[in-house]
Formats: structure tokens, sequence, C-alpha cells
């Protein structure tokens, strides 16, 4: 899985530059053509079909719209897209965390969103127990499992996703790893 | 597990509400251009005066303003507490009425999608021909058929109560869909030429057709009709786009979409769009044009083609489908867009016509979206 931009996309777009300097609606309108299958996927795995996917692909949108035209090179786009997007996923977690101390958050806590878009009754069930132990990580240690375990990406590229080292990336995944697995031990999903 | 629950979510969102973030995003970016200066002080300020921020919107929960009437942004009405509705391609609209604690949405063809903001003290009243669909908070899209009295409401949050026009209430709540189609009006059959009953047989049952089946049902639920449907169309509608495509390629294009009817083909036009095989989606919509020649489906189908095309960089070409949409629907739906989007492809591509279609884009939309790129193009030349 490469970071790297389609080359053809990006020289056939003269004046691109200035164009999403401009928020020029043709720059959003190829901006959300290019990555909306990238943003959609992570925030789909990161969040597992989550009721305020559309919002958070739209806010990824929106932030990425505000800052585009500072990337240095627009080549390496896609991986910076990822990196915004794992971060409105990060910061819409932390937000649901204070809620939820506060009591203030519905957080599905039986999957019922599973419902609609899992039509397997067991495969629904394992992606219960999965996103249920998930709840246990920090939005950090999350979204390094997920994009490992799930999107399958390098390290080097959760690594460059997560805006951290590799090294760091090491460690979040290596926590977030034993403690899925033990959640999900004390729970009977796994052996 | 990790295989198990990859496979479960691959998919990811379908088709629908692709379009709908398409559109919602283009509708935001076209509110916030050119407007970072202001996006930073309405930053500092918020940053300034946090906690107040905080127990203003608490406040504002408690007690929303009163409604007023919405601004247009693009083709979203905005409101003034923060409520958005917005309109799919094709679908007419107006607001009745935004005042006080009630706003009045008239639906009068194609599909709104709504995400209302303002809590239960605002009372939202959408109306689709005599049926009317009730809301507070809550987000959901309604699709309505004049022409069919076909009614289609689908809640992502909240709940809604839907009053249909035979004088029935449902309660449609998140997740849930309703499929409401006018039901059939009772008739008088012609009288038999002779008796062809015995006596005992009630005279009622000839006389009139018994009171069309139950209107309302969820989708998925729905044996009869799933029997009917190709198999590729489920698929479709299910957002599995490559396997839809597969099993029309299994069958062969030209027999899977023989006989099929436009909306179909525009459907299996977007499957294969989604699934990355623009030659298939190019197929459908020539088809399309070829079998509904002279039809709004076949314009929309020139858009499409316009659109598949720019977007694999055949400018000419792209510009030329746009052009043939200008034609064949000058009023249409996206007369704007294409008008625009032709001047954009034609100027890209360096073509002849370009100054023509930036003088006919000015004439019809001197402050339009493209008018900056029409004005450059004139000067140029």
């Amino acid at each position: 899985m490469s970071n790297a931009l389609p080359a053809l996309a990006v020289t056939q777009e003269a004046g691109l530059r200035e164009l999403l300097k401009a928020r020029d609606e043709r720059s959003a309108a190829w901006l959300y053509d290019t990555f909306e299958d990238e943003v959609n996927r992570i925030v789909w795995s990161l969040l597992g079909a989550d009721r305020d996917h559309d919002d958070i692909v739209h806010e990824a949108f929106c932030m990425v719209l505000k800052s585009a035209h500072q990337v240095q090179d627009l080549g390496k786009l896609k991986g910076w897209v990822r990196t915004v997007t794992v971060n409105a996923v990060r910061l819409t977690l932390r937000k649901r965390r204070w809620l939820k101390l506060f009591g203030m958050l519905d957080d599905d806590a039986q999957g019922e969103r599973f419902e609609a878009v899992v039509p397997d009754e067991q495969q629904r069930e394992t992606a219960r127990q999965l996103y249920r132990a998930l709840e246990k990580l920090s939005p950090d240690e999350r979204s390094a499992l997920v994009l490992r375990h799930l999107e399958g990406f390098e390290l080097t590229e959760v690594a460059s996703a997560c805006n951290v080292s590799l090294a760091t990336i090491k460690r979040w995944l290596a926590r977030a790893e034993s403690k899925v697995k033990a959640e999900l031990q004390s729970k009977g999903a796994v052996p | 597990m990790m295989e198990d629950v990859r496979d479960a979510l691959r998919e990811g969102p379908d088709a629908a509400r692709r379009t709908r973030q398409r559109a919602r995003f283009l509708a935001e970016a076209r509110g916030k251009a050119r407007f970072g200066f202001k996006e930073l002080a309405i930053g500092a300020l918020a940053a300034a005066i946090g906690s107040a921020g905080v127990l203003f919107v608490w406040q504002q929960q408690r007690a929303p303003a009163p409604l007023e009437a919405p601004r247009l942004e693009g083709s979203a009405y905005v409101f003034n507490e923060g409520s958005e509705v917005y309109l799919e391609p094709g679908a007419r609209a107006h607001v009745q009425k935004a005042a006080g604690r009630e706003a009045v949405v008239v639906l009068e063809s194609g599909e709104l999608t709504v995400r209302i903001t303002s809590g239960r003290k605002n009372v939202w009243r959408f109306r689709a021909g005599p049926n009317q669909v009730v809301v507070r908070g809550t987000k959901f899209s309604m699709l309505w058929r004049p022409k069919s009295e076909a009614l289609d409401v689908q809640v992502q949050e909240g709940k809604v109560e839907v009053h249909t026009s035979d004088g029935q209430l449902r309660h449609v709540t998140a997740g849930e869909r309703l499929s409401w189609t006018k039901p059939v009006e009772a008739e008088v059959a012609p009288p038999p030429e002779e008796p062809a009953v015995e006596e005992t047989e009630p005279q009622v049952r000839v006389k009139t057709r018994p009171a069309a089946p139950k209107p309302v049902a969820v989708a998925a639920r729905e044996p009869d009709r799933r029997a009917l449907v190709p198999e590729w169309k489920r698929h479709a509608d299910a957002g599995r786009y490559a396997k839809a495509v597969t099993l029309v390629e299994e069958q062969g294009v030209d027999a899977a979409l023989a006989g099929v009817s436009s909306d179909d083909l525009l459907l299996f036009a977007d499957a294969a769009r989604l699934a990355r095989r623009n030659d298939l989606g190019r197929a459908a919509l020539n088809a399309l044009r070829e079998r509904f020649k002279g039809s709004a489906d076949a314009a929309e189908a020139a858009f499409r083609l316009g659109r598949l095309e720019f977007d694999a960089q055949h400018l000419s070409e792209a510009g030329g489908w746009f052009d043939a949409y200008v034609k064949e629907a000058p009023e249409g739906p996206f007369a704007t867009e294409a008008m625009g989007r032709r001047l954009d492809a034609w100027q890209r591509a360096k073509d002849e016509r370009v100054g023509g279609a930036a003088s006919e884009y000015l004439e019809r939309f001197p402050k339009g979206a493209y008018a900056p790129l029409a004005r450059q193009v004139l000067g140029e030349l």
C-alpha cells in the first residue's frame, strides 16, 4: 500500500494548489472524488460503522480542504489525508470519553449499529465483540491496532498516519494487542 | 477474528450516503471559499470566551433561537440554528415557512437529506404531496415520487412521525425505513353478463376489488419483492458493487441489462463507477442514451458520461458530454453545473469551443461559481 498519490492525477492538475488555497469548489470536488474511498474506509474501520460516520468524514474533508494547499509536495497528499482522517477520529474518540464521563453519551454499547450493515449474524456478533474490546483502548492504541490489523497498513504507514515514530507505534501496538486479547479472553470470545 | 470483521465491514457506506457526503462537502466548500481570515477571527474569539461558549450552547439546547428564513448554500438550505436540508441532484423543494418554533418544507419531487439540530422545542414539517413527515431533532432522508405517489423515509438518528394521505400515522425510528405507496382506490367492476356464481356467493366479491395490501414494509423484509428483483440489483442496492458488477459480467452485460428500466441502468452505472469499472459504466450509460433517447434520464446519462470522462482525464470528450446535456436539458437540474464543467473541461483541453462556452456561461450565470474562469478565458482570447 503506497502513500503516494498517482502521479498522473497530480501532474495534470495544473493550478491545483491555487484552487486549494482559494478553497475553490472544484478543488473540493477533486479532493472528495480522489480520497473518498480512503477516508471512508479509515473512519468506517476505526469506529465500526458508526452512526456519526458521515459527520466525521465531513469533518475530515473540511480539515483537509482548509490546509491541503500547505502540503509542500502534492504527491504526498494521500499520506497527509490519512493523517488528518485519523486525527479527526481520535478527536471524536476523545470527545466521546468526556461526554461518557458526564453521562451525556449514548454509546451504542449493544452494537445495534451493526444490524443494518452486517447481514451475517455470526460476523455481526464478532464485530460487536471486537468493537466492545476496542472501547477499552485509548484513541491512540485503537488507531494503531485498527490500521495495522483491520486496514492492513505497514508499520511505517501506521506510524505516518498517526504522526508518531515507528518505535512509538510498536509500543502502542503491543499495549493494544495485549489489552484486546485480555478483554476478548475474559468474555470467552477467544481461547 | 480480524479477517472476519474486515470481511464484514469491507463494503463501507453505500453509494447514496457517499453522494450525500459529497453534496454536503461541496455545499460547505461553496460557503467557506476565501474566508480563512474570518474563521481565524471566529476561532480566536471562541478560544477567548470558551467557557461562555459552553454556556451558550447549553442555553441553545434548552431554548433554541426562533427560526428564521434559511439561506441557500449551493443545493442546501441552512437555517439560523444550524439545521440543514440538502436537495439531492434533481430534487425540487422550497421552504414554505420558517418562523418562531415551526418550519415547513415542501418537497415537490426527488430526495432530501435532512439534519435537524434544534432540539425538541421546534417542530419541523416536511410535506410531500398530501403526506407529511413531522420531526424534531433527527437525521433522515426522504424521497417523494409524485407520479407514483410513493414516499420513502429512512431515519439515521432519532424518530419521525409520518402522516400519510390514507390518514395513517406511523413512527419511524433510527435505522428503520418506511416505503409507502398510495393504496389503490376501490373500483367498481363491470356487472357479470350472466350469473356466474351460485346464489350463496356474496355479491360484494364480484363488485369491488379487495383493499390494497398493507403498504408499509421494511425493504429488507419483502420476500416477494426480492424474488422479482434481479440478483445484481440487490447487491448494488446493498452497496456490494463489485459483486453486482461480477454478476452482470457473468451473465453478459447486454443480456443482463436488456429490458431494464432507465433507473436501473443509472444504478448499474453507479455500481460500475464505484467498483472502478468505468468501461461498464460507460456502456450502461450509452445503452441508456440509445434506448431512452430524448428522455430526461438520457440527458442525465450524458451528464454522468461527462463526469466519467472528466475523471478519466478525457477532457475534450467530457466537455462534449456536458455540452450534450446543456443542449438536451437547458433548464435541467444539472444545467448550471454542466455549463460550468463544460467550460472547465474545454479550457483544460485547450479546445477551441471554450470561448463560446465561456460567453454562454457568463450570459446565464454572471455570478456563478465558474464566472471567474469564464472571464479569464475570455481575457486570454
